[in-house]
């Protein structure tokens, strides 16, 4: 992708009708302010004639925002709303005309659509709502489906942590694309009425906004006046909207409907109406209405309407669930099921008008995070990752140049270098070309010609035969920097290497750095470190209940990684404390094929298993969790990080679980101190488990998680190891990078 | 909840639950057959494969005709060629690979527990994703198996059980399957998913059992879509009760010898959070069951320090299911129960009017506050009777299997272990038999009786034996199959079998009766 020296450009398209209020086209309108706000120019493109200008209006009066619509311009070829392929036509039109750095779609059928483009590919941001939400019903070709989708796409923009956990934990293709969008709530203008105290001198006023249809309970709604009355209860119930569902299978219902809404005593239809005006209706009420279908409640979507009400300081009567819980709290004290529960609400509030004023005011500070303020901070983060900055040496070579510095990646495997190679490719002074090794030792010699003959500076990820390779064959003056892992130090080949022509080899920790110099000889001046770099927004999540008790360990083959000292702690954990378990994700040693012909680790997994089944104190407690890139949904479910292994270069596993707010718990391997902070090392299993359980039998686990996130935040962020690879490229890094220890903060 | 088993309580109405029930019997029978019809045809397709079959078949047609005879050397040699390309053809894979069958089975052998064999006696099977609550009330009277995530699958398919369950329990924190239902934990409803796929290849039924509240299983919608069976048990709501039971006996042993108040903690319901806080604040006692230590434990050491409870939770809406299993394992130990509200607790109690006074249920927080103040003293040994007998019928593991198993349509009875043969006088009365809260399995007797008679007990299940006129009852010499025989019974009394055999279990004294009744045990 390659990034503006300019302000952004987005296209944006809803694939909704913007006539009409409803959750989607506030989306559309929400999104467009956030790009706005964050310095985007935006084009939004109508899927409909304009019929009213209600919500298109304030659209039109955003900073750098352009409505463009199709229909008065002569783009479209009718007047009927948009079909899908005739919406991505003119996206790619208009995308034409002016070239957008990122468009955004909403809607499984347009985003399919958008996302066969190939003029619109790899700069998708895709927000779906649509899409089957059970994992258990979603079959192979839907999963492919939306795999599609997800490679298409440069961000996944997801709604709820649940969706984003359905769609992670489903769909491979999606780990790492997944962000959170959550519905934005703009800030109440001025003028808001303020709340009428609550008296029985009053009707209580019960206000509901949004679509009407049988599973939001909107027919049921206008039964309320009447309930309340028989119970000596006064009540208005105010809705707000046009939108009456069709209902295949009862096509009465949407008549009947509106018949209630026309001649219902006690309530009254105020139709429509501009965002602004229906918040201020809302605000005038005592309890937003919320209340739905129970089949609703596995919806894996929050509501605008209850964060509107809630922003505004209005209680809200709705279901308990998850999601609510998560949002208002489990003890929340309006949580409905039936027209009962509203009564007792509204009775409740009535005899304690305090409740109310409490209430208002926890429900207004639930939802802060869902503010406009809030949302253009989100925005502007995520448009800072999609299109880094340069540092100031290397705009000036790439200036000096005439073009963008020419940069090669040669290697065999780029799992650890993916998001690296991401952040360069973005770079709007970076051209960056792949030449990838079928195998460690064997490529295609032209292709590596080519780099040669085309590049700048020249990357070997892994110091292999590769390595071998370039340094024989780099021109003079030609830029050669590797990255040396672990394994390559066993190696005969780094013998054959040419060090001369290596400008920098860079190690993951200053360990590694140390030993790199002692095995090889090189120049010590040219060893330098880069860490391993955490996606520290990526984990960010919150966790799940009982989190503290859940030991996790990442990757448990081969036996070195020493599963078996995880259980060990485990168990003496759990001598104190039942609740303690063991998650673990990972393949298993059966998994790997040159893992499970060695004698050596067959017999320990034997051992292993053998004690999960017979050891009374671990027995049942351990649970494989299986392998995959949803890492950092998983870890939702963890709160301490076991590294127990004899050996490792860097064990980003610890660090990942610092980012999502677990505390890692170490075995002494060689290095692990210039890594990680000395206070998570434990000299062994006995003192790990001590530690372990102290923290969390004194309550301080949450505290000491709190430190642990700081400090991997201070130390290998994704952004700061991807700014010192852009560094790199264009100037030596200081040797004393390898010196010391990584651990910040 | 009522002694008909909460699939037959208030909340949903009984033609709704029969539906229901017999559905999910012919669900499961249909599947049964279709799974064993598919397993013939397999197995036929095998066999028509076979080199055996296809040799036989070729002697057949050439001893038939003649010019089948002259090409038989030709298509034996065929056979051998096939069968020969058969064995040497395999996969191709990776030098050091071993075809996946092998690592299936290394991975099988090393994931699954060892399995112990199913206890004679026991006849029912259960295994899935079980709480360690309900594994260890269901535990002796059924063979249980808990499944991981990881070996679900291979553990159903191990061992065939009679009946899968899926206990929402189980996701709870610090459970085996926690946080299953969560969409933070795909990974779990997936392989709950699997397990049900397991189950339902090998014909066998699966039962989700919701234990927790709506909010917690929301997510798990589409599971229960799969499963064939839903039911709800304390905790959740009353869409389809069903009591998964308490092991009485577990509880009976711990009997009370302290003056404590066992508190639970405080519920998600502010009135009930608002009464735990009061009843901690008041100079109560308050005992609390250890979370860290092993259940078994930690419930021994709290019960050993209590004489009464407060019920878990303390207040039951009137929307969720009460008589969890902390009041009802409080009542078969002897314990007198604190409640807020709970109104299956007092619908359980009302079958036997004197265990009543075994729980105080009452919605005036400071009459509960100072109740508990006072210190509730135990169960008198009348009261510990009645109230286990009102457990007996509707919160008891056996019973409650056995009824889960009847509307499966499976020949299991787990209430087996407290079958009662009823030594009936000359002047046999079916009605007052059939009467009984706790019908006997058997009935002895001595004289001749009618046909009507017969057939009417037939129809119960009840089987008539017959001794010889004067004679002892010899429960070997007779074949007595019931685990219990009781004499004496005032069949006017339709509690009177029910409360004999309560009292049995307690190891009472026989109370004074009016018919100098008694039960003993047949073996």
């Amino acid at each position: 992708m390659t990034p503006p020296a300019r302000p952004v450009r987005a296209l944006v398209y809803g694939d909704v009708n913007l006539n009409i209020l409803d959750g989607s086209a506030i989306w559309v309108q929400s999104m467009c302010e956030a790009l706005s706000l964050a310095g985007v120019d935006v084009r939004v493109l109508l899927k409909a004639p304009v019929e009213t200008t209600r919500l298109i209006d304030p659209v039109q009066s955003m900073a750098s925002v352009t409505v463009i619509d199709p229909f008065t311009s002569g783009m479209a070829p009718g007047r009927t709303p948009l079909t899908a392929d005739e919406a991505v036509t003119l996206l790619e039109r208009l995308d034409a005309e002016q070239p957008a750095d990122l468009i955004v779609v909403r809607g499984l059928r347009l985003v399919t659509a958008a996302a066969a483009s190939s003029h619109l590919t790899g700069r998708l941001w895709t927000y779906l709502t649509d899409i089957p939400h059970s994992a258990l019903d979603m079959d192979d070709a839907q999963r492919q489906h939306i795999g599609a989708i997800a490679t298409a796409s440069r961000w996944m923009l997801c709604q709820t942590e649940e969706l984003r956990s359905l769609i992670e934990g489903t769909i491979s293709q999606a780990s790492g694309r997944c962000v959170l969008w959550s519905p934005v709530v703009p800030p109440p203008t001025a003028g808001l009425p303020g709340h009428s105290p609550l008296t029985d001198e009053r009707p209580l006023r019960l206000v509901y906004t949004g679509k009407f249809a049988p599973l939001w309970n909107t027919l049921e709604m206008t039964h309320l006046p009447a309930l309340m009355s028989d119970r000596g209860l006064s009540v208005e119930v105010h809705m707000v909207g046009d939108k009456i569902h069709d209902v295949p299978g009862d096509p009465e219902w949407s008549g009947r409907m509106r018949a209630a809404l026309e001649g219902t005593p006690g309530v009254i239809w105020h139709g429509g109406m501009p965002r602004q005006e229906a918040m201020t209706l809302a605000a005038s009420g005592d309890f937003g209405l919320s209340w739905r279908d129970a089949a609703m409640d596995a919806s894996l979507e929050l509501s605008t309407k209850v964060l509107e009400f809630a922003s505004l300081g209005v209680p809200v009567l709705l279901n308990r669930t998850p999601m609510h819980e998560s949002l208002l709290g489990e003890d929340y004290p309006f949580y409905v099921t039936d027209e009962t529960d509203i009564a007792e609400a509204c009775a409740e509030v009535l005899a304690r008008p305090s409740l109310w004023t409490d209430v208002s005011g926890e429900v207004s500070t639930a939802v802060t995070p869902y503010g406009m303020a809030a949302a253009t901070e989100r925005m502007r983060s995520l448009l800072e990752r999609t299109f880094p900055s340069p540092p100031d040496d290397l705009a000036a070579t790439a200036a000096r140049l005439g073009r963008p510095l020419r940069v090669g990646v040669a290697s065999h495997d780029l799992k650890f270098f993916n998001r690296i190679q991401e952040h360069l490719s973005a770079l709007s002074d970076v051209d960056l070309r792949v030449d990838h090794w079928d195998t460690l030792s064997s490529h295609d010699p032209s292709v590596s010609e080519d780099l040669v003959a085309w590049a700048d500076v020249i990357i070997c990820e892994w110091a292999g035969p590769n390595l071998v390779w370039y340094s024989r064959h780099t021109r003079p003056g030609q830029r050669l920097i590797v990255r040396l892992h672990r394994f390559e130090l066993d190696a005969g080949w780094l013998a054959d290497v040419r060090i001369d022509a290596v400008d920098q080899i860079v190690c993951v920790s200053p360990f590694y750095a140390h030993l790199t110099a002692e095995r090889t000889g090189w120049p010590i001046e040219r060893i330098v470190v880069i860490p391993n770099w955490v996606d520290v927004e990526q984990f960010a999540r919150p966790k799940l209940r009982g989190a503290e008790y859940t030991l996790g360990m990442i990757g448990i083959s081969p036996h070195r990684k020493r599963p078996d000292l995880g259980v060990e702690v485990l168990s003496l954990l759990r001598r104190r404390d039942r609740r303690y378990r063991l998650a673990v994700k990972s393949k298993l040693p059966w998994d790997y094929w040159w893992i499970w012909r060695k004698p050596e680790e067959r017999i320990a997994a034997e051992r292993l298993f053998h004690r999960l089944h017979e050891d009374e104190t671990v027995a049942g407690a351990v649970t494989f969790d299986g392998f995959g890139g949803d890492v950092a949904a998983w870890l939702r479910r963890v709160g301490w990080v076991l590294s127990t292994s004899d050996d490792e270069s860097f064990h980003l596993a610890p660090a990942e679980g610092m980012a999502s707010g677990a505390v890692p718990a170490l075995l002494p391997w060689p290095g692990a101190d210039t890594i990680y902070d000395v206070r998570w090392i434990h000299d062994d299993a006995r003192r790990m488990a001590d530690a372990i359980h102290e923290t969390v039998s004194s309550g301080a686990w949450l505290a000491t998680a709190h430190v642990a996130n700081q400090q991997v935040r201070a130390s290998f962020p994704l952004d700061s190891v991807c700014g010192t690879w852009s560094r790199i490229l264009v100037e030596d890094l200081s040797p004393d990078t390898a010196r010391g220890t990584l651990a910040r903060g | 909840m009522t002694d008909q088993g909460i699939g037959e309580t208030e909340g949903s109405p009984p033609e709704l639950q029969g539906r229901s029930a017999s559905g999910a019997r012919l669900m499961a029978e249909l599947r049964q057959a279709n799974t064993r019809a598919e397993r013939a045809e397999r197995e036929l397709q095998r066999t028509r494969q076979g080199a055996s079959y296809v040799v036989g078949a070729l002697l057949v047609q050439a001893a038939k005709d003649p010019r089948r005879l002259v090409l038989l050397p030709r298509d034996l040699w065929r056979v051998w060629r096939l069968r020969k390309a058969r064995r040497t053809t395999g996969r191709s894979i990776a030098p050091g690979v071993q075809p996946r069958e092998i690592l299936d089975r290394d991975a099988t052998r090393l994931l699954l527990p060892r399995l112990s064999a199913v206890p004679a006696g026991r006849r029912l099977t259960i295994a899935g994703a079980l709480s360690a609550a309900t594994a260890r009330e269901w535990g002796p009277y059924a063979a249980v198996s808990m499944a991981l995530p990881q070996d679900g699958t291979a553990l159903i398919e191990a061992i065939d059980p009679d009946i899968v369950v899926i206990d929402s329990a189980a996701a709870l924190p610090g459970e085996t399957w926690s946080h299953l239902g969560n969409p933070a934990a795909i990974d779990r409803l997936l392989a709950a998913g699997a397990m049900v796929d397991a189950a339902h290849a090998l014909g066998r039924p699966v039962v989700l059992l919701r234990m927790t509240p709506p909010s917690h299983t929301a997510f798990l919608a589409d599971l229960a879509g799969r499963c064939d069976l839903v039911v709800d048990g304390p905790g959740s709501t009353r869409v389809s009760p069903w009591h998964p039971g308490i092991d009485p006996l577990a509880w009976a042993a711990m009997t009370p010898d302290a003056n404590g108040l066992l508190v639970p903690p405080a519920g998600e319901s502010r009135p009930a959070a608002h009464l735990s806080q009061l009843l901690f604040s008041a100079s109560i006692n308050p005992v609390t069951v250890d979370p860290a230590a092993p259940v078994d434990v930690a419930w021994a050491r709290a019960l050993a320090q209590t004489s009464a409870g407060v019920a878990d939770p303390a207040i039951v809406s009137s929307r969720t299911l009460g008589a969890g299993r902390t009041s009802v394992g409080l009542l078969a130990s002897g314990r007198r129960v604190l409640s807020g509200g709970d109104a299956d607790l007092d619908t359980l109690l009302a079958r036997r009017p004197d265990a009543l006074t075994a729980a105080l249920i009452t919605s005036d927080p400071q009459a509960l506050v100072e109740a508990a103040r006072r210190g509730p003293p135990p169960l008198t040994a009348t009261e510990h009777r009645a109230a286990l007998a009102a457990v007996l019928l509707a919160a008891s593991a056996p019973v409650q299997l056995t009824r889960l198993a009847e509307r499966l349509g499976i020949a299991a009875r787990p209430r087996s272990c407290w079958d009662v043969a009823l030594v009936a006088d000359a002047d046999l009365d079916v009605d007052r038999i059939l009467s009984q809260s706790w019908r006997p399995r058997e009935v002895i007797t001595d004289a001749t009786i009618t046909a009507r008679a017969h057939q009417a007990l037939d129809e119960a299940g009840i089987d008539v034996v017959e001794r010889p006129p004067g004679r002892d009852v010899d429960p070997a010499r007779l074949g007595l199959t019931s685990t219990y025989v009781a004499h004496q019974v005032d069949l006017h009394q339709p509690h009177d079998i029910l409360d004999l055999l309560s009292g049995a279990l307690l190891g009472q004294p026989a109370p004074a009766h009016p018919t100098d009744a008694r039960m003993m045990r047949s073996r």
